[in-house]
Formats: C-alpha cells, sequence, structure tokens
C-alpha cells in the first residue's frame, strides 16, 4: 500500500465527496460531543461547592470558579484542612499502570502471535481455555487470589497488583486476532529467508502489529489506571493505595464529597490522555506494509 | 481430537497439582485460628515482649476525612500517655459500604495487619464474633476489672453475642428529627417534646410552602441513603428494637398496625407534597446535608448531621438547628425509646499486640469517647461528665444549635431503649422488606399489599 | 548432538516453539487466574461463609446449584442480563462499525474525534454514573426531549420498574461504543487500499464496498469484539451498583450484582460461586458457537 497513491486519489475524491464529509463529520462532532459531556461534568463540578454540585437544573459553567478543591485535594502548599495523600496515590497508580502496560505487552504479544501462527498441537485447546477463565466474573476470584496472595507473603505489596496485571487473557485475544489478519506469506517469506520464530516475531511481526499493539497499551493502561477492586482488597495500607481507592477517602458518613471528588477524578484524567495522544501516532498513521509485493 | 484430548488433560494435570500445593499452603496461612498459627504468634509475641520493642497498633475507622480531627486528637493523647510503654497508635481509612467491608474482612482474615477495628451494625458484629473475626473480650474484662454493662448501660448485653462481649461500645446512637428552628419560629409553632403522627402531619402541612425552585418542603425521609427512609425508627418506639420479628423470632410481623400507620404516614407526606417522593429522591440524587443547609427543608431524620452543619465552610448556613423526639402513633403508645448503641470497636483475634490493643480499646471508649462528641457522636460510656459531653457535642457552633432540645432528645439518657436482640437472616430480611417498602413508595403497591407481601416474603425467608 | 536434532521431527519442534512462546503468559495466567477459578469451583459445592476462614464449610453436592432456581432474584437478575446482553452487544458493534468507517473516510478531524469518542472510557464510573442520573432526572435533557416530542406522561426513568433497564442499556451502549471505534480504527488502518482503488475502477457503490470488502476484512476484528463484549455483559456489575443498586425492586439487577452480594453481602460464598459457574457455563456455551461459526464468517 503506497501513502502517495493514497493521497492523490483521496485528492481527486475530496472535491466531489466535499459535501458529503462535510456532513458526516458534523454529525460526527455531535455525537463526539455527547461523548465529552460527563468530563465536562466533571470539569464543572470540581470547580463548584459542594452544595451547588447537584443542584438542578445542571449549570454547565458555574458562576463563579472555585479552585480551592483542587488545593483541598493535592494539599497544595500544605493548606488543606485533610491531607488526603492524593499526590502518593497518584504516583503509585502511575508506576502500577506504566509497569503493566509494558509487559502485557510484551506477553500477550507473543503469545498473541504463538496462536495465530505457530501451528502447535492443541493450539485451539488451549485458547479455548484461556477464552474459558475470562468467563468467570472477577469478583468470584478475589477470595481464592487473596488466599494465595497471603501464602506467598505478596498482600500489602504492589505486586499483587503487577503480577496479574502483566499476563491479560483479553489482551493475548486481541493479539491473536491482529497476527491473524496478517498474511501467512510475510511469515513464509521470512522463513525463506532464514529467520527462526523469535526473530520473524520480533522483526517482522511486531512491527506490523504495531497499531494493535498500541490500543493494547492504552487499554492495559487505562484498565489498571480505573481498576478498583484489586487494589481495594490486596492493598490495606494507605501509603500503597492507587487512585480508584483515594477516590473513596472523599465518601464521608453524610454522603459524598463531590466536589472534591471530581477535582480529584479530573487531575486523574491527565496520564490518561497522555497514554491516549503518545498510542494514537500508531493508530490513525497506520503500518506500512509492501513487504510481500516486495 | 486426540491432540486436543491430551492437551487439556496436561493442562488440568498441571493446575490441579499446583491447586493441592496452594490450597495447603494458603489454609494454613490464612484460615486456621488455632492451632499451628498461633502457637506460633505466641512465640514471637514472647520474643517481642523481652526485646520490648516499640508497638506500632493498625486502627481501622469507617468514618471519612471529616472525622480525622478527632481521630488524630484521641491518638495524640493516648500516644503521650503510653510513650514510656512505647505503644502508638496509626489509623487507616474504610469505607463503610458494601465494598468497604469487604475490604476490612479480607483483611481480618489475611493476618495481623490490623490490630482494632470498628463495627457498625449489630448484624455485622454477630457475623464477626462468629468468623472469629473479632476477639472474645470477657477474659480481659475479667483481668482488669472492667465491666461493660456497668460501664454503659443493661443495653450493652444486647451487644454481646452468645453472652459475651466481643466488643467495646462507644457510641449512643439516640436520634430525633432534625428541625430547622427558624422556620418553626416563623411558622409560629413550638418545638414539639411529644407528638403523634397526626399532629406530625400537620406540622408538615404548615411548613411546606413554595412552587418550583423555591419550594420547601416540610420532611425529607432521605430514601434514597437508606431505602426506608428510617421508618424504623418511628415505629421501633412502639414495637421495640425486634420491629422486624415476631416474639419467638420465628415469623416477620409486617403485618401490625403500628407499620401500616407508618408508612401510610410517610406515604401521605409524599403524595401531599410536604415531603420529596422517593422517585425525585431518586433521579435527582437528593442530598440531606445540602437540602437541609440549603434550607429547602425543615424536618429531617438524622443527627448524623450534626458533624456536617458544623462544617459551615462547605455547608453555608445562620439558622438555629434544634431537635425533637420522633413522633408516636398516637399518646398511649410510646413505649420504648429509639436508641441503640454504635461504633463498636473490636480487636482483631490474629493481632499480635492484643494487650496494647485492649489498652487503646479501653481509652477510646472512655476518655476518646469526648473527642468524637466533638463530631456530634454521643458517647455510650456513662463515666463523663454531662456538661463536658454538651459542651464538646456544640462545640464550635454553639451559636447554630438549640442546647436545650440537643441535651433532651439526643444525650439526656434513658432506661427504655429500644434495641434488636434477634438477627435471624437479618440482611436478607431486610432487603425484602425493603423491596417492598420501594415499591410502596413508587405507588406501584398500596401500603396494605406491600406490607402483605414483605410479611410473606420475610416467613418464607425464615422458615428456610 | 546433530543427530538428536534430525529425530525431532517438524511438528514436535513446532510444538515445542510454540509452548515457549506461551510460557511466561502461560504460568502467569496460571497462577493468578486459572488457580483463583478452580478454587471457586470447589467452593460451589460446599456451604462456605468465607469470614469464618478457609476450610471452615461442609460439602452439600448441587444443593447451591439446585436451590438457585427456585430463587426470585437469581431469576429476575438472569433475565435482566439476558436481555441486557442481547441489547447492548448488537447495537454496539454495529454502530461502532458503521461510525469508524465513516470517520475514516469522511471525517476531517479525525483525531479529536476519535479522542472525544474514547471519553467514556477514561472517565470514571462514578462520573459518568452521575451525569447519567441526572441526566435521566426530571429536568434533565433526556426528559426535556421526550417531552418536546409530545409526550406528557414522561416515565421516571431510573426510579421506574420498567424503564430503568432499557435506561441502563442506553447509557452502556453510549459508553462502549468509543473503546469498539478505537479497536475498529486501527483495524481499518490495516486495510490494503489496492482493492478498494481497484473497486472503485469497476465503479463498485460505496454500501456495497462496505459489505464486500470492509466487513469481511474487518471480520476477525468484529469476532474479538463480539466475543469480548458478549462476555463483557454477561459480567456487568460497577455501573449497575453505583446508578441504581439493582433496583427499583430487582428490575436492574444482573447476575454478577447478586453473586456479589450473595458473597459479601449475606456471606454465602458457596452459593456464589455456584452461579458463577452457572454464568460460565452459559457464556462459554455461546462463545463455543460462535467460535465454530466464525470458521464459516470470519477470515478471508
Amino acid at each position: 500500500m503506497n501513502q502517495k497513491t493514497l493521497t492523490a486519489a483521496m485528492k481527486q475524491k475530496l472535491g466531489r465527496d466535499y459535501r458529503w464529509r462535510l456532513f458526516f463529520t458534523a454529525v460526527m462532532v455531535l455525537i463526539a460531543l455527547t461523548m465529552t459531556v460527563p468530563i465536562a461534568w466533571m470539569l464543572s463540578a470540581s470547580m463548584k461547592q459542594a452544595m451547588d454540585v447537584t443542584r438542578l437544573p445542571i449549570k454547565w459553567i458555574p458562576e463563579y470558579f472555585y479552585p480551592d478543591n483542587y488545593v483541598e485535594v493535592w494539599n497544595i502548599g500544605g493548606k488543606a484542612r485533610h491531607d488526603y495523600h492524593f499526590g502518593l496515590a497518584y504516583f503509585n497508580s502511575i508506576k502500577i499502570a506504566v509497569i503493566c502496560m509494558v509487559g502485557a505487552v510484551l506477553t500477550s504479544s507473543m503469545t498473541g502471535y504463538a496462536f495465530a501462527k505457530i501451528k502447535f498441537r492443541g493450539r485451539e485447546a488451549v485458547f479455548l481455555f484461556y477464552l474459558a477463565t475470562m468467563m468467570i466474573p472477577s469478583q468470584i476470584t478475589i477470595i481464592p487470589k487473596f488466599v494465595m496472595f497471603d501464602a506467598l507473603g505478596m498482600i500489602g505489596t504492589h505486586r499483587t497488583l503487577i503480577l496479574p496485571g502483566i499476563f491479560t487473557i483479553t489482551g493475548t485475544f486481541l493479539m491473536r486476532q491482529c497476527f491473524t489478519q496478517i498474511p501467512d506469506e510475510i511469515r513464509e517469506s521470512a522463513k525463506v529467508d532464514g529467520a527462526g520464530e523469535f526473530r520473524i516475531w520480533a522483526s517482522v511481526m511486531v512491527p506490523m502489529a504495531k497499531s494493535s499493539m498500541a490500543s493494547l497499551a492504552i487499554m492495559v493502561f487505562l484498565w489498571t489506571w480505573n481498576d478498583y477492586l484489586n487494589p481495594l482488597v490486596f492493598l490495606p495500607n494507605w501509603k500503597l493505595q492507587t487512585i480508584p481507592l483515594a477516590l473513596t477517602s472523599f465518601i464521608e458518613e453524610a454522603g459524598t464529597q463531590y466536589h472534591l471528588m471530581m477535582a480529584a477524578a479530573a487531575s486523574a484524567l491527565i496520564p490518561m490522555f497522555v497514554v491516549f495522544i503518545a498510542g494514537q501516532k500508531y493508530l490513525i498513521k497506520g503500518i506500512t506494509s509492501g513487504a510481500v509485493k516486495g | 481430537m486426540k491432540k486436543t484430548v491430551s492437551c487439556s488433560l496436561l493442562c488440568l494435570a498441571m493446575a490441579t497439582s499446583l491447586l493441592t500445593g496452594c490450597g495447603n499452603s494458603g489454609g494454613a496461612a490464612a484460615g486456621d485460628p488455632k492451632g499451628g498459627e498461633g502457637a506460633a504468634r505466641t512465640a514471637k509475641n514472647d520474643g517481642k515482649a523481652s526485646a520490648s520493642e516499640p508497638v506500632v497498633l493498625h486502627f481501622w475507622t469507617g468514618l471519612g476525612a471529616s472525622a480525622d480531627a478527632s481521630h488524630q486528637a484521641i491518638i495524640d493523647e493516648f500516644n503521650e500517655l503510653y510513650k514510656d510503654q512505647g505503644i502508638s497508635v496509626e489509623f487507616e481509612h474504610f469505607v463503610n459500604d458494601s465494598n468497604g467491608n469487604l475490604k476490612l474482612e479480607t483483611n481480618l482474615l489475611g493476618g495481623s495487619e490490623i490490630d482494632l477495628y470498628v463495627t457498625y451494625g449489630l448484624t455485622q458484629l454477630t457475623k464477626r464474633a462468629e468468623g472469629n473475626l473479632a476477639l472474645d473480650l470477657s477474659e480481659l474484662c475479667a483481668r482488669d476489672g472492667f465491666d461493660v454493662v456497668a460501664s454503659t448501660s443493661s443495653m450493652a448485653e444486647a451487644y454481646f453475642v452468645n453472652g459475651k462481649p466481643y466488643s467495646l461500645p462507644t457510641k449512643l446512637d439516640q436520634y430525633g428529627m432534625v428541625v430547622n428552628k427558624d422556620m418553626f419560629d416563623e411558622a409560629g409553632l413550638e418545638i414539639p417534646t411529644s407528638w403523634t403522627y397526626d399532629e406530625f402531619l400537620e406540622v408538615c402541612k404548615k411548613l411546606t410552602h413554595g412552587e418550583g425552585e423555591d419550594k420547601v418542603y416540610g420532611m425529607f425521609w432521605n430514601t434514597g441513603q437508606d431505602r426506608s427512609g428510617y421508618v424504623k425508627y418511628l415505629a421501633c418506639q412502639t414495637l421495640g428494637g425486634d420491629n422486624y420479628y415476631t416474639e419467638d423470632g420465628t415469623a416477620t410481623c409486617f403485618d401490625d398496625p403500628v407499620w401500616q400507620a407508618t408508612i401510610e404516614l410517610a406515604m401521605t407526606t409524599m403524595k401531599e407534597g410536604y415531603a420529596p417522593t422517593h422517585a425525585d429522591t431518586i433521579t435527582e440524587k437528593l442530598n440531606m446535608a445540602n437540602l437541609f443547609a440549603g434550607e429547602k427543608i425543615a424536618m429531617c431524620m438524622g443527627p448524623w448531621l450534626i458533624n456536617t452543619l458544623k462544617d459551615t465552610a462547605t455547608y453555608p448556613h445562620d439558622f438555629v438547628t434544634a431537635f425533637a423526639p420522633y413522633p408516636v402513633v398516637d399518646e398511649n403508645s410510646r413505649n420504648y425509646t429509639q436508641g441503640g448503641y454504635g461504633d463498636m470497636i473490636c480487636i482483631n483475634p490474629r493481632s499480635e499486640h492484643v494487650d496494647a490493643a485492649w489498652e487503646f480499646a479501653k481509652f477510646y471508649m472512655t476518655k476518646g469517647a469526648l473527642y468524637m462528641a466533638e463530631r456530634g457522636r454521643i458517647p455510650a460510656y456513662n463515666g463523663l461528665d454531662k456538661e463536658e459531653v454538651v459542651k464538646a457535642v456544640l462545640s464550635g457552633a454553639e451559636d447554630l444549635f438549640d442546647a436545650d432540645t440537643a441535651v433532651s432528645v439526643l444525650i439526656e439518657p434513658h432506661d427504655n431503649y429500644a434495641y434488636s436482640t434477634i438477627t435471624t437472616r437479618m440482611p436478607e430480611v431486610q432487603d425484602a422488606f425493603y423491596e417492598e417498602l420501594e415499591a410502596i413508595w413508587t405507588e406501584k403497591k398500596t401500603v396494605e399489599e406491600g406490607l402483605a407481601d414483605a410479611k410473606e416474603r420475610g416467613d418464607a425467608i425464615l422458615a428456610k | 548432538m546433530r543427530e538428536k536434532r534430525i529425530k525431532l521431527s517438524p511438528q514436535l519442534r513446532t510444538d515445542l516453539t510454540g509452548y515457549a512462546f506461551l510460557l511466561p503468559n502461560f504460568l502467569g495466567c496460571l497462577l493468578f487466574t486459572f488457580i483463583p477459578v478452580l478454587c471457586s469451583l470447589v467452593f460451589s459445592f460446599t456451604d462456605w461463609d468465607y469470614t469464618k476462614g478457609l476450610g471452615n464449610w461442609n460439602f452439600n453436592g448441587l444443593t447451591n446449584y439446585i436451590e438457585m432456581w427456585t430463587d426470585d432474584w437469581f431469576l429476575a437478575s438472569l433475565k435482566n442480563t439476558l436481555v441486557y446482553t442481547a441489547a447492548v452487544v448488537p447495537v454496539t458493534i454495529c454502530l461502532a462499525l458503521v461510525l469508524s468507517v465513516i470517520i475514516d473516510k469522511y471525517c476531517l478531524a479525525k483525531l479529536p474525534i476519535c479522542l472525544a469518542m474514547l471519553m467514556p472510557h477514561l472517565s470514571s464510573m462514578v462520573a459518568i454514573s452521575i451525569v447519567w442520573v441526572m441526566m435521566y432526572s426530571s429536568f434533565g435533557p433526556i426528559t426535556q426531549l421526550v417531552r418536546w416530542f409530545g409526550v406528557e406522561d414522561v416515565p421516571k426513568w431510573l426510579a421506574d420498574y420498567t424503564w430503568a433497564m432499557p435506561a441502563v442499556i442506553l447509557m452502556m451502549i453510549w459508553s462502549k461504543v468509543g473503546y469498539a471505534i478505537m479497536i475498529y480504527t486501527s483495524a481499518i488502518q490495516g486495510l490494503p487500499a489496492e482493492l478498494y482503488e481497484a473497486a472503485d475502477i469497476d465503479g463498485a457503490s460505496e454500501v456495497s464496498k462496505f459489505f464486500k470488502l470492509t466487513v469481511p476484512f474487518l471480520s476477525p476484528t468484529t469476532f474479538y469484539l463480539l466475543i469480548t463484549n458478549i462476555i463483557s455483559s454477561f459480567q456487568v456489575f460497577a455501573s449497575i451498583q453505583i446508578m441504581t443498586g439493582g433496583g427499583p425492586g430487582n428490575s436492574t439487577s444482573v447476575l454478577v450484582y447478586y453473586i456479589y452480594r450473595s458473597a459479601f453481602g449475606y456471606y454465602k460464598m458457596g452459593y456464589a460461586s455456584a452461579m458463577a459457574w452457572i454464568l460460565f457455563v452459559m457464556i462459554f456455551a455461546v462463545t463455543l458457537i460462535q467460535w465454530r461459526g466464525q470458521k464459516r464468517w470470519v477470515g478471508y
């Protein structure tokens, strides 16, 4: 697929389809705007005082800006009334998410490739076994996992989150599908060139799968970032807590302090944006092929 | 086919062998309360005692950051007092909802990370006592001559499990109606010291005015926070603490005319517009603190608002809050006073510092309770000077609360509390009851139908 | 040494390579997923209350499995889960497929649109739930919209027994579409442009190009999304817990919500595990059917 011919052909089309383009862009922008409503509400709520947050009808742009919520949450300059240790939770979340992201992409792409291309015996059965374990709701395995981690002496460390996080079955599945889509001829031609499986995977397959690997990286980062149940049960000490746990410290007997919680949640969006934008390069730009045509 | 079968068998074999291996060690480490692990723990304790290393106790509380000031004050004083003995305390939060309690209980099961924690509710206390997640305190009480009943009242026995104390009650849950005194004054009404349902309804009517955004409701049942709208606080004044059950506890009593009258009362206020409907409460996420402080409601159910109302930075207001006892069905039916014990402090049987934890538990219940009173939590301990307690409760907001009614309704102890003694399958019975209440609140069923169905379902659960 | 190498058949070598690639992932999954899952199977044949500690249970055979079919809450949760899955999954996938093709072909501001589409996935479930509760309130835009169409007696959505589930379904479709679009978009990048150009030269219409080229090419991705969305829809939990708590009544209670409540609210871990395995059997059956079916419609 030659990038240059694509653009030339597209330019020809632009003229004819101009109206369609505008129409669809408008429609999609409208839909996209509805998708941003919760984030917009989150930001607006984070700038309001407690009693105004749930007041109806919703005032999207508050009449005043109240950045004190952020001061309270982050304990900027030590001025907050209570120290929620949010910065620490932030750091913990980033550390765990990044490690899981890198590890998961590596192990999933290796395994996914094996399932897709290497025709070893028992391939189907083992893969179905993998899929099957995805089907048990994770809530029910919390207690056995807890017992196991306790036996291994891991409770109260981040290992309880990182080690399982590096091995993801959904990720393996995604990578398998991605590699299935790559034509067999590419692998054959690499083999003819004398490469072993590992080299084929590392030098040929991985570059072709960048797009899906980027999706996977984003997916694992998001999933680890927002994971609530696992840190809840496996991290008893506040020094280890992650952001979803830290958000619950705004829940009081009298009700939830939404204005503070939303300020915290809004702050928590930033790394996700960063990861997504970084991964975007691979998602949209696409892959270059042509190795087959040569 | 053969390949698939052989492969699956191989996987299964590997898994099973690992399972048995892991299972055994897991069992020994986590679950066994006595036996091997206990012995190992005692050995460790002996070693530690002789070396007299500093002991750090971990105390888990279900109250949020708004109670931090009090907790920190208690801990600071305790740390100071016990500095020579090398005991200090650190506290940790957990959210008192189903997720948070899951966190607490799994960590109690797991090991010695937690030394002391607070249980909120008799059902949970019973569960934890029976599951060996709370230490039986009778030995420690006997050793130190500490009598739980004498320090509080005979009601403390209701919170024993199988006749033994598994916790120290620290808070008296004596509640009443929270009312906006300024609104009562404007309407020319006296704060009632005793009223019936009918009189209550009249007051609701008089206090409701306005339309649309300016509407002020007479009453708010807070069915969003608790689906029953806390109606059992009204009913228990006549039916007693076991208001779900018949006398022998084998069936439910939801068909009692008192329940009928109570639910009717709540329904009438909602239907006539004196109180926000359940649907409105849910769909608009109405919050009691916001509504009361924002002067949108004249009365509501829960004095756990005291701590919130003191926070004038978050909830600015300047009216005076007063308290009134809950209304009863009729003049002759005031058999009991709504009340119970709460904030029960328990010790983890797997803790490595049981003695030190016991010292802190006693401290929290006795002297520490005064600090908690500043958060609006009335002490269960009867050894504190009443004047001190009143001062603590009103501290920082003397002009926002009516002292007389606060004392008479919330602090003055009574001797006829309606506390529960029967807890057979309480979570399931309560859930069935709450579901029927929801059907009633949303007018899907009439009061009679809903209560009849509740009785049927409750009886079926108890029969199993 | 050389002789040994010759003796290894190519198939065996392939097998060993395959399993070598598999090993790290397999060991990790074995320890942290497979074994806890098998434990839960064991629990399902007991009456375990987890607060009593490990080992303090009685085996009661199939009691749990039989009891659940007379349990109102279980049956309601089962029905709700099936309805929910049948509504959310097809709509999400079809919508995502169409929208991502449109975005790729026509839209000008691709990056901002894709970024915006992913917003629900990035937002905290708490924020999404609160916003949707407000949207569904009597002052909210959805009620206003329905009124604008002339309907007088607008239902109370989340407080209404019949409308609560559709309301939750709409919210879930809205929040899942973005992620599916992201997956499809990355897959679309890999489509061979030459075939499209060839089709253009042959004078094919947009619609026929979509159905004859795009859909088959994207079928592995569709398969992935179908399976993962079905599995995740059968397992929906957090949004229900936060938005409706299973109510009103049990009209929005789904299986995992009831499992969670049974295990950690009523302390009936054995019963909850049994229900979890019934859920598993259902999902497995559905997935197996799709798996066998994939040979026919996936791949090109």
